[in-house]
């Protein structure tokens, strides 16, 4: 049996990683970043409990930035109620409130108990400020997820609509 | 219902204990307060340069300490100069100002406001300076008053060459007034009104010593730049998802303004005093004019400019005043002055100077440096200006203008997100 000296020294340094960076690391704006600075970002972010039906944002509000799931599923929805999808864990959402100063064009409402991470604009601008290297990695992530994202819109736009001519709006 | 009502109470208890706390304990908070808003100031004022080491370096704390030990020494350096000649003038124009009579002459409530008057004005640091002699001397019952006749004289000496002819009779019989008993205690009653640094000292003298005062600020500020961003997330924390992102928004916006207000309001009163130095300076090597203590017009251009208005004036004043009190017309063995006579035009160069400063802080540094967002109505500032010297004398005149500044963008903020965000 290991003496609780001998525990508590291993505990110090083969410190398990929090569920929270876990998760972080498997979100695609932070999945490059190392040690460091996952814990850095650790540090500024916000976790928050919401209970079901509780809403993390109404469409029509000013955005903040983005939130992503540790537990629990969000779905998110028009104002009208209509559904747009429905995200469980390791998902995330509202990131284009990152660089946007624009109004939510959806509510977020959770469908059960559940647990999330929140990334603000302003934490984003403070790593800029403080650490401009390590802010760049991480806009050009997010822009990297956005072309992404553009790229598949303009394919559905194309597929249902065959004249669609992708120029014309770009 | 009923069960809502508790429920609601219970999560809005994070900000109502607080503030029952603040109000009810508000004696003992006031002088920790004063720490506070200081450090929080000079973390506004510094963390800038320290993110601009951090960036070089890329670890916080040393960058931290890299700062605050590269100012610190010209801190100390202007701080100690600044001392000397305060505590030397002190003395100067303490002995200048009073003289010493036998109690009996003078009756017992002049003597309690001038003690309240003179005595609280010297801060503890000078009264253990060795040249300071015992003011009250129960042995001799002897005390210091302030010496009218002698001053009054010696004023009069000093003004009357730089008036006109016509002006002058008026002026001898506006100083013959001064002369009588009765206008000797009046006069102890107006200054002991208006100047009472009492209160201004007994906050700091509370919290114990100056160096425990300085030690207590210094921890605050290291504190506050290591990560004043734990403070706003764990008061976030507590926040009922509801007002969660609003509460968040809200200070973010708040902090912006305020640490632009306080940002520009300090390097535009920098300017101002560097700009009055460099002014003064000028005007006295053109015109071959003796002045003393121009550092110390500009420091006091400087802190004075906070106040709308009425500081510049006061700044020019104390330039005049001051060069007045540099040429001393009874001191002979002082050759340059001794030669040097005040002429009225000398007074108008003195007042071109300032001019030229306020001219080139209105027109150019202030509309570059101070953002019109938190811009007040001028007449709201002398309202306010006025309601801060009457509750706190010259240190409420100097912080006035930004604690309203301060609370139009918080009320301003707040409308701003109750418009902006819906409650369910």
């Amino acid at each position: 049996m290991a003496h609780p000296i001998w525990s508590n020294i291993f505990k110090l340094i083969g410190k398990k990683r929090s569920e929270a960076e876990i998760a972080l690391k498997q979100v695609p704006i932070f999945e490059d970043l190392n040690r460091r600075e996952l814990k850095g970002i650790r540090n500024i972010v916000h976790e928050r409990e919401f209970l079901k039906g509780e809403y993390v944002f109404k469409a029509n509000t000013p955005g903040l930035g983005m939130y992503i799931i540790l537990r629990g599923t969000i779905r998110i929805e028009g104002e009208d109620g209509t559904e747009f999808a429905t995200l469980s864990s390791g998902d995330f959402f509202g990131e284009t409130a990152l660089i946007s100063e624009d109004k939510r064009s959806a509510n977020a409402k959770a469908l059960g108990d559940c647990r999330v991470i929140a990334f603000f604009r302003s934490d984003l601008l403070e790593i800029i400020r403080r650490s401009p290297v390590f802010g760049t990695k991480i806009l050009f992530n997010l822009s990297n997820i956005m072309a992404a994202r553009l790229k598949k819109t303009n394919k559905l736009l194309q597929e249902t609509n065959p004249n669609f001519n992708e120029s014309k709006y770009s | 219902m009923n069960r809502n009502i508790v429920s609601s109470f219970v999560e809005n208890l994070f900000w109502i204990l607080p503030l029952i706390a603040i109000v009810s304990l508000w004696n003992y908070i006031l002088p920790i307060f004063v720490v506070l808003v200081i450090s929080y100031i000079l973390y506004i004022i510094l963390d800038p340069l320290v993110c601009f080491i951090e960036r070089l370096i890329g670890v916080r704390i040393i960058s931290i300490i890299i700062v605050l030990s590269t100012i610190s020494f010209p801190l100390y350096i202007g701080g100690n100069y600044l001392y000397d000649t305060f505590s030397s003038n002190y003395l100067d124009i303490k002995n200048y100002m009073t003289k010493v009579v036998h109690t009996s002459t003078v009756d017992s409530d002049e003597v309690i406001v001038y003690e309240d008057t003179i005595e609280h004005t010297v801060n503890n640091n000078i009264k253990n300076h060795k040249e300071i002699e015992n003011t009250y001397d129960n042995e001799l019952n002897r005390i210091r008053v302030l010496d009218l006749e002698n001053l009054s004289s010696d004023i009069e000496k000093r003004i009357l060459p730089l008036l006109p002819e016509f002006a002058k009779e008026s002026v001898k019989s506006f100083f013959k007034e001064f002369q009588g008993d009765e206008n000797r205690k009046k006069i102890t009653n107006i200054i002991s009104q208006y100047f009472n640094f009492g209160n201004t000292i007994f906050l700091f003298s509370s919290i114990g010593s100056t160096v425990m005062f300085i030690l207590i600020t210094i921890s605050f500020v290291i504190m506050l730049l290591a990560n004043a961003q734990n403070f706003k997330k764990s008061f976030i924390k507590m926040v009922p998802n509801r007002y969660f992102e609003m509460s968040l928004k809200i200070i973010d916006r708040i902090s912006d303004q305020i640490s632009a207000y306080i940002r520009g309001t300090f390097m535009a009163a920098t300017i101002v005093g560097v700009l009055s130095i460099i002014a003064l300076q000028t005007v006295c090597t053109v015109f071959n004019m003796p002045h003393k203590y121009i550092i110390l017009v500009g420091v006091i251009a400087g802190v004075f400019n906070l106040i709308p208005f009425i500081g510049p004036i006061i700044g020019a004043l104390s330039g005049i005043l001051l060069f007045i009190l540099s040429v001393d017309p009874s001191n002979s063995s002082n050759i340059e002055s001794a030669s040097f006579i005040i002429r009225y035009y000398h007074i108008i160069f003195i007042c071109a100077a300032f001019g030229a400063v306020q001219l080139i802080d209105n027109l150019v540094t202030s509309p570059l440096i101070i953002s019109d967002s938190v811009g007040l109505h001028p007449m709201f500032v002398i309202i306010v200006v006025l309601i801060g010297g009457y509750a706190l004398n010259i240190l409420g005149m100097i912080i006035a203008v930004p604690f309203a500044a301060i609370l139009k963008v918080i009320v301003e903020e707040l409308t701003w997100g109750f418009r902006n965000y819906r409650f369910s």
